[in-house]
């Protein structure tokens, strides 16, 4: 009888998801068709149009450019390329003067007859007169003609003549210098964004989410800079196709590999190398990248740490390294159809051996730490038509951390044989395999339409221990594995937006985004409307507003301190609930002269069911991690003004942030609100590069914030535990009035940089010499209370102290470049 | 080139090492810091003070502090701020109560609480390897059975108690050593004792099921259930202070805020009743 019940449950349960599907699917399909609506009506109430439409590349690599604003002069309607290139623009039939123009290269421009639909490419090519800092400049489109507000773009070519930590140009560590971005601790690459914490942020790489994107607790990225394109961070006024994170998007687009011509480029640091080679499989129809990049402080030390374990007739070996591998291919079939090819694969690795074969008692000891991403993304890009562009991405993403220990020893127990061995292995993680297909539709220059739909099933491990014990002599065998089972949830996602123009002035980017998560037998669902415009001010100045509802359905567990491995990335469930956000953001945006952008913005955004550990909670724990948190509120406001300059022998920005960042947690400070700990009052810096000559160039950032909160007593009493049946535990406890209540101290450093750069025979060559924290400036990382002993005391001759400890004094870095 | 690139290698290495210098505290005002747990027989309060966390003496008893009970508004009783005292008139379930403690050097202190109602137990059962614990390690489960009141939030505290020769010695008491790890909603504090709010099962018939590490020899010892229904503020407290405790030898650990029902200053006045059931095995 048992049987035909579950059937029917079954059946019931079948029902229910087809018909949350069904009514997802529905709202995804009428979200498209008002848009598309909006779209076809506007191009009917027109005169007969027709459409140009097409790719731009680079002409040298044969690399799309996306941003590059292609536009009529005589009637100024343009348009921008999108992520892949594509571009599409809808005119009245006349002639036209098509041009197309992007910083560092050559304007492009073409006079034609629009009588029907056209298609063609366009390639640019590098403008040679101009800087060479100036190639490295975004889009032409001003900063007072984006709609999108709270966004940066920074480009990689900038980001490798920055100074460098041990000499790793770092994307993260170069995002952290903006404002609304905040690093946590000293040398951490970490991003904390207008108040959020650092599983707020969603990162792709060519669309599919890193879940950890850091080597070594934190101190590099898992990002190699030779293998990428491009970086945008969105931190606020989010268009409707980013969902899944509440406080920042960061999109880091992998090159595509060079069309035309092979070519490579490389460093060797102090403490890692990297290669990078590129080229074409087929000339402008197939291409290929490879990256790899490696640490070797392990067999540089190698030698040295073997001569150690050489005692008494041991043997041994320890060390640590990071590898990243980065591969591209990208195939056209035809100009309708392109095909990418993407995969990174990244590893951490500590390590420990140690054996001795000492036959009366002889032992092997091993030891292991590793974690590592991978994220593979097929994407294919397909025209309909003249107006409407599609990318379908089929992604899987991984996350694994482990752990292992494992001694065992041989011996001669009463003139026999024995053996022991104790092992156990840790390991928890996340792997996601996902598919979407966006579409990008141009009816007219006056709108640009994206929509889309996606699903996600991860599958969550949060944590699993397996034991092994073998003891010989008492016959114990034990064999078993423990810990949090394997939770297993789907996500979708569906979005339509459009940017459209209202007269010359005004231009709005609004849309909904609808998401759902199925897990343990529960759906949760949220229907997000963003919206963001610019009204264009009768002396150039843009002002700018936004604002944007969030949902995130996946929660970092996390020590607030170092970026460890061991964090833990965990599901909405039946008992913790997904966390919500909504911003608004107000602003305001000029150009100066052509050279000096000025944006200054303010926001506000609260935040619901953030998840915190609850008090007492550790990692060291092995309980239920779903009793460990608990969820509340968090807040954060504050504005932020950015100064750039792009173009000149010298660039760079100046950022200032003043902000605010809360948090309020029932189980946490009693109920009471309480400063978040990077809650960063100011947060200020100065980032500039120098074009001493074509062989010299000098770069240098200066930063400084407030020091980090944290919670600290200011004084101890007695507290007294009663025992069951009288009597008293007496406990020494500090008395901390508020949670993160003392402040350390404020926080600065200036990193300096120059490069010596040749022209070879093969290539280039730079030597690029670097000092990180230059004038050693003794930054905190943590406290702790010390006991000295002090002869000249008196009676109390031991005195308590309070003692900061400073990781990273002045470190020089040396590096060789090349490019090829 | 190349001795500049490993000279490079070998200053990062050296210039590596942590740095520590002194850091500044702000000042702080010390503060008075009262303990008072009224048991069935003997009313214990200790008065002392805070010390600054730089400061190299320990904390001491404050003399010359007045401490008075109110029951309802009258004065029960006033004595010094380190009592150790019979109490002549029980203190009452469901009667109000006010703990003032004055010092000529400090801001009066107040806290108040409601002696709570006695939520009997039905019925305690110890199964001897009822239960495994987070490592799949069989334990020993205690189950209790009560009627929780429904519409007020309640709090047990409990401990198991167990002799090992009634007959022979029957003041030798041990206790039963709880799990770290208990069942959900039970907290283990550092003294044997436990802990249990009735935030999962308010208003219902229900079993608290405690894990216990097992006693030698379970089957020639008696068992009893030491139960008593204490205040939220003394749940609180209890429960504080074990997370602090622990949280300080764990450096990973999330920091943690010590409860007071004080007015002003630091401490707690937390009332409960108890009583005492034969466990069945």
């Amino acid at each position: 009888m048992g049987v035909p019940f579950q059937i029917v449950v079954l059946e019931v349960e079948c029902k229910l998801i087809t018909l949350k599907l069904y009514l997802m699917y529905r709202i995804a399909l009428t979200l498209s068709i008002i848009f598309i609506l909006a779209g076809v009506l506007a191009q009917v109430q027109a005169q007969e149009k027709f459409s140009i439409s097409g790719y731009v590349t680079d002409a040298q690599t044969g690399e799309k450019l996306m941003g590059v604003h292609v536009y009529d002069l005589k009637s100024m309607k343009g348009s921008s390329t999108n992520t892949y290139g594509f571009f599409s623009l809808t005119l009245p039939l006349d002639s036209v003067q098509l041009s197309a123009s992007y910083v560092g290269f050559q304007t492009w421009e073409r006079a034609l007859y629009l009588n029907k639909d056209m298609e063609f490419n366009i390639e640019l090519s590098s403008d040679i007169t101009l800087e060479a800092v100036e190639v490295t400049a975004e889009a032409v489109e001003r900063v007072e003609e984006q709609v999108q507000m709270s966004s940066i773009g920074v480009p990689v070519e900038q980001i490798k003549k920055l100074p460098a930590f041990l000499g790793e140009n770092d994307v993260l560590k170069t995002l952290q210098l903006l404002p609304g971005v905040q690093s946590g601790s000293e040398g951490q690459s970490g991003l904390y964004v207008r108040g959020g914490s650092p599983d707020q942020n969603l990162i792709l790489l060519d669309g599919v989410p890193v879940y950890n994107a850091s080597h070594l607790f934190g101190f590099f990225s898992v990002f190699n800079s030779d293998a990428l394109k491009d970086v945008n961070l969105v931190k606020g006024g989010f268009p409707a196709r980013y969902g899944g994170r509440l406080s920042s998007v960061l999109e880091i687009n992998m090159k595509e590999g060079n069309m035309k011509e092979w070519h490579g480029a490389g460093s060797i640091s102090t403490v890692a190398s990297r290669l990078t080679v590129e080229g074409p499989l087929i000339k402008d129809k197939a291409s290929i990248l490879l990256s790899g990049r490696r640490t070797y402080i392990d067999l540089l030390a190698k030698p040295f740490i073997k001569n150690s374990f050489n005692v008494n007739g041991s043997q041994g070996d320890a060390g640590y390294y990071f590898q990243d591998f980065n591969a591209k291919i990208n195939y056209k079939f035809s100009n309708a159809d392109r095909l990418y090819l993407s995969a990174y694969t990244g590893r951490d690795k500590f390590y420990y051996r140690e054996r001795d074969n000492d036959p009366d008692y002889g032992y092997a000891t091993k030891a292991g730490l590793g974690w590592g991403n991978l994220t593979t993304a097929l994407r294919w890009n397909h025209l309909f038509g003249k107006k409407l562009f599609s990318n379908t991405t089929v992604t899987y993403s991984r996350y694994k951390f482990d752990t292992k220990a494992e001694e065992e020893s041989n011996y001669i127990d009463n003139g026999l044989p024995e053996k022991e061995l104790f092992g156990i292995d840790y390991f928890a993680g996340i792997h996601d395999v996902g598919a979407k297909i966006d579409f990008d539709y141009v009816p007219t220059p006056d709108h640009f339409i994206r929509f889309g739909v996606g699903g996600t099933y991860h599958t969550f491990n949060p944590g699993k221990f397996h034991n092994k014990t073998i003891i010989e002599s008492e016959q114990v065998n034990i064999d078993t594995t423990f810990g949090n089972s394997r939770i297993f949830s789907w996500e979708f996602a569906a979005y339509a937006e459009d940017e459209f123009k209202i007269g010359d002035r005004m231009k709005i980017n609004a849309g909904l985004h609808f998401s759902a998560f199925n897990v343990e037998d529960s759906w949760y669902t949220s229907l997000q409307p963003r919206i963001s415009a610019r009204y264009l001010l009768p002396n150039g100045v843009a002002l700018k507003g936004s604002y944007a509802q969030m949902r995130q359905y996946i929660h970092l567990l996390s020590n607030e301190g170092i970026g460890l491995p061991t964090d833990l990335w965990v599901p909405t469930t039946n008992n913790v609930k997904p966390q919500d956000s909504w911003q608004v953001a107000a602003g305001l945006a000029k150009t100066f002269g052509g050279k000096y952008e000025v944006s200054l913005e303010g926001y506000y955004k609260e935040m619901r069911r953030v998840v915190s550990y609850k008090e007492g909670a550790s990692l060291l724990q092995f309980g239920d991690w779903e009793n460990d948190i608990t969820q509340g509120d968090g807040e954060a406001y504050g504005a932020e003004l950015f100064i750039q300059k792009k173009k000149g022998r010298l660039t760079g920005w100046i950022g200032y942030t003043l902000a605010w960042a809360w948090r309020q947690f029932d189980d946490i400070n009693f109920g009471k609100k309480f400063p978040y700990k990077y809650d960063r009052r100011h947060d200020f810096s100065i980032v500039a590069t120098y074009k001493l000559s074509d062989r010299v160039q000098l770069s240098g950032a200066w930063v400084y914030g407030t020091g980090n909160a944290i919670t600290l007593g200011y004084s101890r009493y007695d507290a007294q535990l009663p025992r069951p049946l009288g009597g008293f535990y007496n406990y020494q406890v500090q008395h901390y009035e508020n949670r993160n209540n003392y402040r350390m101290r404020s926080y600065h450093r200036l990193d300096v940089n120059v490069d010596f750069i040749k022209e070879k025979k093969w290539g280039t060559r730079t030597w690029s010499f670097g000092l990180y924290n230059a004038y050693s400036r003794k930054n905190p990382f943590f406290l702790y209370v010390d006991t000295e002993f002090n002869p000249n005391g008196g009676d109390n001759q031991r005195e308590r102290k309070l003692k900061q400890v400073s990781l990273f004094p002045v470190i020089p870095a040396i590096a060789y470049k090349f490019e090829f | 080139m190349k001795n500049l690139f490993f000279f490079c290698i070998t200053l990062t290495m050296l210039a590596s090492c942590e740095l520590t210098v002194e850091a500044d505290l702000p000042d702080y005002e010390k503060q008075m810091v009262v303990h008072c747990y009224p048991q069935p027989e003997v009313f214990h309060t200790i008065v002392s003070t805070t010390v600054g966390l730089l400061e190299n003496t320990d904390p001491e008893p404050l003399q010359g502090a007045t401490v008075e009970l109110y029951e309802n508004g009258q004065l029960l009783f006033s004595t010094d701020g380190n009592a150790n005292m019979p109490i002549t008139e029980p203190l009452e379930n469901g009667q109000n109560y006010l703990l003032q403690v004055t010092h000529p050097d400090f801001e009066t202190m107040q806290a108040t609480q409601t002696m709570p109602q006695h939520v009997p137990v039905k019925k305690a059962v110890y199964k001897e390897k009822g239960g495994i614990d987070e490592f799949g390690d069989e334990v020993d489960v205690l189950q209790i059975s009560i009627d929780d009141p429904a519409g007020e939030a309640n709090y047990y505290e409990f401990a198991l108690m167990v002799r090992q020769n009634p007959i022979d010695f029957p003041d030798q008491v041990d206790f039963v050593y709880p799990a770290e790890n208990n069942s959900q909603g039970i907290s283990t504090l550092y003294s044997d004792l436990l802990v249990a709010s009735d935030q999962f099962f308010d208003g219902q018939s229900y079993t608290l099921s405690p894990k216990f590490y097992g006693y030698y020899q379970p089957e020639q010892a008696t068992f009893e259930l030491l139960w008593r229904n204490i205040t939220r503020e003394r749940y609180l407290y209890l429960k504080s202070v074990t997370d602090h405790t622990y949280a300080n030898d764990d450096p990973f650990a999330e920091p943690v805020g010590l409860f007071t029902n004080f007015d002003r200053g630091l401490g707690i006045f937390a009332l409960y009743n108890e009583e005492t059931y034969p466990v069945e095995k």
